[in-house]
């Protein structure tokens, strides 16, 4: 029989849920700075990869910010454990104990550091593990959260200590963010806690704040429940309950949650604690703050959110005070399933459509891998008409609350929409170039490279797309200097680098203060009005530029192709800058990856170019020009002292 | 109440899910069935196409929705539902396209359609939002306390004691309510797979479309009359059959058993309630597990399925009542909201069921036969005055309205009729029905 997901033993560990509705916010940095708050507070620490299409850890902690305190669980064989890959194998085969399974050993030498335990799609082979469905299935979702839940009540079994489990989660909210928000809600606010993530994007922060509104709803729900649980059994024929007069119990949820109680026959001997407050529940974290926007942020809110969210807002305006880059309150968030009812309900359907034809191509291989790849691009197409007729009709008859939830941003319909067109466009360049090097096999090279149209939902996952920029230095570059001569005399230009430095040149020296980088990032983030600037601005923009040094013309008169890669790479690049917390990590991998010495120095000179531009403009403080801040050194520092302050100050964890 | 497209366009079907369906789910039982499906099951995707090219885009966008809500339903509920949806879908667009067929198949609109007549029917879920009666009592309430007070309900008690024997320990102050969230999850489970039948009927392309290697499940498809009554004689499905009272077994095994494997066996080939409702439940066995000793929530559930199946079942169930040249009518079959106000509502809910069903019209223009699908009626109504219930219905072509009038007359005769129809309303107060058709 299978048990509710909120019968973990209580007590035994902190659970912690770091999370966002948008991608590329800095999830997994949060995850890994808090780990090591708890680390340095003696706890042991298990860092759970719920982000099972996002950023990989295990690359994270290879980095120098963290490779001392952090290890990768191991099996009995001395294997890093893909959970997944467990998941599929050995937990739906009916395997519970996971932990005695795989001989999972936490090494003495190792008990000073955080354990990871990752996940990822794929193998090492790059196939597929799992159905990705999974995170969208409720069943699966239940299952997969039911099988966290026994390796964290394992781990703290055996640890022998203070015991702390982060789970670093997907963007967006999937079924599997749905079933850990219920696991965290049962399991109360003591031992569970939510830390969110957003940057001050308009719709991240909206989202983030209808979440917080939500899960204010879901406490107070569970509150005058179990009042109500509590008065129902105390009643008597003289004095009958009575019922609460605005509270409807036609309420799914609650419901749902009375008829727990009735099921674990809950002791009600005592009366409920008073109301729990949602505060207790979490805090969040507004990352990527540009230096100089505290003010215009405070200003923005403002005017910007519905007058229900006031008191959020004066917890927001209140906690600002005193904190640098990092605003932080005291709300708990959580979505409950019923607004994203429609949501989930489409992306799946897609979904299952889009993985179904995928899986379906790779396993009669040769057939269909023979065919061209357009099948791929009009399926791509094909299923963003679907979403869009969909969601477009679901909008006319859903509640405005969900109508409002497709029109934000991170909503995968859109992102998917408007990612597709991206998606065809990088297809093209791929095919053309290898076809260059006679392999014409655009599914081989999908799978060799991991471009998956999931990552391009997750801002995290562009870092992966840096390998084809690398593939693109390779083909255009054979020496090391951005201007090559032929075997009769005439100079040419090597594309990639000069791109690439144009492109950056382009951002950091040529736009006015309101078009400069963040607001370009935005503009393609949010399409407010406000920063009418496009990427097609930006390209335009950054073609000028090119003209400009080039006497015009440069880029589509030599060759269309890599007019439309450039518009890409803009894209690309963009939102990898605009990551600047990977930024360094990522260059770093880039250079390790290369052999060829002449590219290894053009990738280390991109590298030093950019963090010269980038650092050497903000330690100029010429914030008008660049006004991200870098996380590289006191980016980070930031970010430790703001989660020690909440760990220590607000979760009172001693 | 009228009920039309629009309005279900605007409010939907509330879905409750009040209680965990998931944990009774054999994960192993369930994976392998996902895999067998993976390698077996034909595509969702190639099932739409294939009804998207031979529908109107208005017609399938319908659809679409339809069961993009049945499906996200199911996915709680009735989790088995997505292996067999796709050849739900094939059966209705093979049997549209067929010029000699009256009719048109539409069950992929039609049941959500019908769920969301219960849903309102109902109040959303909220008893005080239900239909009115005559004896000015609201529809989801009563229901709800004959399923706790009704003499002609024991059986239904005796059969969720049995369930949970510690049913003592859920609160009485929660009775009432209690019993209104499981009718209501079950009014909406049942209705929006009351005719899942119809493909059933093709069980041999199902079973090779669907390799299931449970036997018990296989024998039941295999239309062994001895293995089907097996696997329901002790099941809450057979109630009926023993007319709505607790299996006595005391009596002589030649009167009760050859009467039931005859009434199944019947039930089994001129209905598609019965195959259905057996599918229903064998699709939900074959992936759940529930405990010997049940707590709460697996007994609720498993009651809500057992029941659920009956009302499927018993929705399709009134030729067998009344009988046939060759076979006599069936007078404990007849329903009531006293007896079995689930299945009752769903047989309501059904005839009520008239707006959007499309009428699929073959017009051959310069040697090219197209097919529309029109759908003739705008709305239905079910108004209550006094002691008199009426059933409207408004079609949008005079001519239409002309030959459908005897139809629906004729149907609303034979379900409700105060002296011998399927659906013995009296009890509810009500003494005259009237049918009403117009344009």
């Amino acid at each position: 029989m299978e048990n509710n997901l909120s019968d973990v033993e209580k007590g035994k560990f902190k659970l912690i849920s770091v999370e966002s509705r948008k991608g590329g916010v800095g999830k997994t940095t949060v995850a890994l700075n808090l780990a090591k708050v708890f680390l340095r507070r003696n706890f042991s620490v298990l860092l759970i990869d719920c982000d099972i299409i996002g950023t990989s850890i295990s690359g994270a902690i290879q980095s120098d910010f963290y490779k001392n305190d952090f290890t990768e669980l191991l099996d009995g064989d001395g294997n890093t454990i893909n959970i997944l890959d467990y998941y599929q194998k050995h937990y739906l085969k009916g395997d519970d104990d996971i932990v005695s399974k795989l001989n999972i050993k936490f090494e003495e030498k190792d008990k000073k550091k955080v354990f990871v335990l990752e996940s990822d799609l794929y193998d090492s082979k790059h196939e597929l593990i799992v159905n990705p469905t999974l995170l969208l299935d409720e069943i699966h979702s239940y299952w997969f959260v039911k099988m966290i839940k026994s390796i964290c009540t394992s781990f703290a079994t055996r640890v022998d200590a203070k015991c702390a489990v982060i789970l670093d989660n997907s963007p967006g909210y999937l079924s599997l963010n749905a079933a850990i928000h219920k696991w965290m809600t049962e399991n109360g606010p003591k031992d569970s806690k939510y830390l969110l993530v957003s940057s001050i994007d308009k719709q991240d922060l909206e989202s983030n704040l209808d979440s917080a509104t939500d899960i204010k709803e879901t406490v107070d729900l569970k509150n005058r429940v179990l009042n109500y649980y509590y008065a129902m059994h105390h009643a008597t024929d003289d004095d009958p309950i009575v019922k609460d007069e605005d509270f409807v119990f036609s309420n799914r949820r609650a419901k749902e949650m009375l008829y727990q109680l009735v099921d674990k026959n809950t002791s009600v001997e005592q009366a409920p604690e008073s109301e729990i407050r949602v505060t207790t529940y979490l805090n969040l974290i507004f990352n990527k703050v540009p230096e100089d926007c505290q003010e215009d942020l405070v200003d923005r809110l403002e005017q910007e959110v519905s007058q229900q969210k006031a008191e959020l807002l004066d917890s927001i305006a209140k906690s600002a005070n005193g904190r640098d880059n990092l605003v932080l309150f005291e709300e708990s968030v959580s979505r409950q399933y019923y607004t994203q009812f429609y949501a989930n309900t489409l992306k799946s359907k897609i979904d299952i459509t889009y993985w179904k034809t995928r899986i379906s191509r790779l396993n009669s291989q040769n057939e269909a891998l023979k065919q061209s790849d357009i099948d791929m691009v009009e399926k791509v197409r094909e299923i963003g008409k679907l979403y869009v007729s969909l969601s477009n009709s679901l909008t006319n008859r859903a509640p405005k609350s969900i109508a409002a939830t497709y029109n934000a941003e991170w909503t995968p319909v859109i992102a998917l929409d408007r990612y597709s067109e991206i998606f065809s466009s990088l297809q093209k360049v791929l095919r053309n170039y290898f076809q260059l090097n006679q392999d014409n096999n655009l599914e081989s090279l999908y799978r060799t490279y991991n471009y998956r149209l999931w990552d391009l939902v997750s801002t995290n996952k562009i870092s992966e797309y840096l390998p084809l920029l690398m593939s693109f230095f390779e083909y255009t570059n054979k020496c090391s200097n951005f201007h090559q001569t032929d075997d009769k005399g005439n100079e040419t230009i090597v594309l990639g680098p000069m791109l690439f430095m144009y492109f950056v040149e382009s951002l950091v020296s040529r736009l006015p203060r309101y078009k400069s980088f963040p607001a370009l990032l935005r503009s393609d983030i949010c399409n407010e009005t406000s920063y009418a600037v496009s990427i097609e601005d930006l390209i335009r923009l950054s073609q000028g530029c090119i003209r400009a040094r080039k006497g015009g013309g440069f880029v589509d008169a030599l060759n269309p192709i890599y007019a439309t890669f450039y518009k890409r790479l803009c894209v690309i690049l963009l939102k990898t800058i605009e990551m600047h917390s990977d930024f360094d990590l990522v260059m770093t991998w880039i250079e390790g990856l290369i052999t060829n010495p002449n590219l290894k120095m053009i990738a280390k000179g991109i590298h030093q170019y950019l963090s010269k531009v980038i650092v050497d403009k903000k330690e100029e403080g010429n914030k008008a020009l660049l006004i991200l801040m870098m996380h590289r050194a006191g980016g980070i520092a930031d970010i430790e002292n703001a989660l020690r302050s909440i760990v220590y100050n607000d979760w009172s964890v001693r | 109440m009228k009920f039309d497209y629009s309005d279900f366009q605007t409010k939907g079907i509330f879905f409750p899910r009040f209680f965990h369906s998931l944990f009774s789910i054999d994960r192993k039982a369930y994976s392998e069935l996902e895999a067998e499906y993976d390698d077996f099951g034909k595509d969702l995707p190639f099932a739409l196409s294939e009804i998207k090219q031979r529908t109107t885009d208005d017609y399938f966008s319908k659809i679409l929705m339809a069961q993009t809500e049945a499906m996200n339903y199911a996915e709680y509920v009735f989790p088995t539902y997505k292996f067999i949806v796709s050849d739900a879908l094939w059966d209705d667009w093979l049997a549209t396209i067929d010029p000699h067929k009256s009719y048109c198949r539409d069950h992929s609109l039609h049941q959500p359609l019908t769920a969301y007549i219960a849903c309102k029917l109902l109040g959303y879920g909220d008893a005080v939002q239900s239909l009115l009666l005559p004896n000015n009592e609201r529809l989801l309430s009563y229901c709800a306390r004959q399923m706790l007070e009704s003499p002609q309900m024991k059986y239904l008690r005796d059969y969720f004691t049995e369930l949970y024997p510690n049913y003592v320990q859920i609160p009485k102050q929660l009775y009432q309510s209690l019993a209104e969230d499981v009718f209501y999850e079950t009014a909406i489970i049942s209705s929006i797979f009351h005719d899942i039948g119809y493909p059933w009927q093709y069980i041999n392309r199902l079973s090779s479309s669907l390799k299931i290697a449970d036997p018990q499940f296989a024998s039941t498809i295999g239309r062994s009359l001895d293995d089907i009554f097996d696997a329901v004689c002790d099941r809450l499905l057979a109630f009926p059959f023993y007319g709505y009272s607790t299996v006595c077994k005391a009596k002589p095994v030649s009167t009760w058993k050859n009467t039931l494997k005859e009434l199944l066996d019947r039930a089994f080939r001129t209905t598609h309630g019965f195959p259905g409702a057996l599918g229903f439940t064998f699709l939900n066995d074959v992936v759940r597990a529930f405990p010997t000793d049940m707590n709460f929530n697996d007994a609720i559930f498993r009651f809500i399925l057992d029941w659920g199946a009956v009302g499927i079942m018993m929705h399709d169930m009134p030729r067998i009542y009344k009988g046939d040249k060759n076979h006599a009518g069936v007078p404990s079959l007849r329903l009531s909201f006293e007896k079995d106000p689930l299945s009752s509502l769903i047989s309501l809910c059904d005839i009520l069921e008239e707006f959007q069903r499309p009428q699929a019209r073959f017009v051959k223009s310069a040697g090219v036969l197209r097919l529309y699908y029109p759908d003739t009626c705008d709305y239905s109504e079910l108004t209550i005055s006094g002691s008199k219930i009426t059933i409207t219905y408004r079609y949008k072509d005079c001519n239409i309205a002309i030959k459908m009038k005897p139809i629906r007359e004729g149907e609303v005769h034979d379900y409700l009729n105060m002296l011998n129809g399927y659906i013995d309303v009296s009890r509810l107060g009500v003494k005259t029905v009237e049918c009403i058709v117009f344009s």
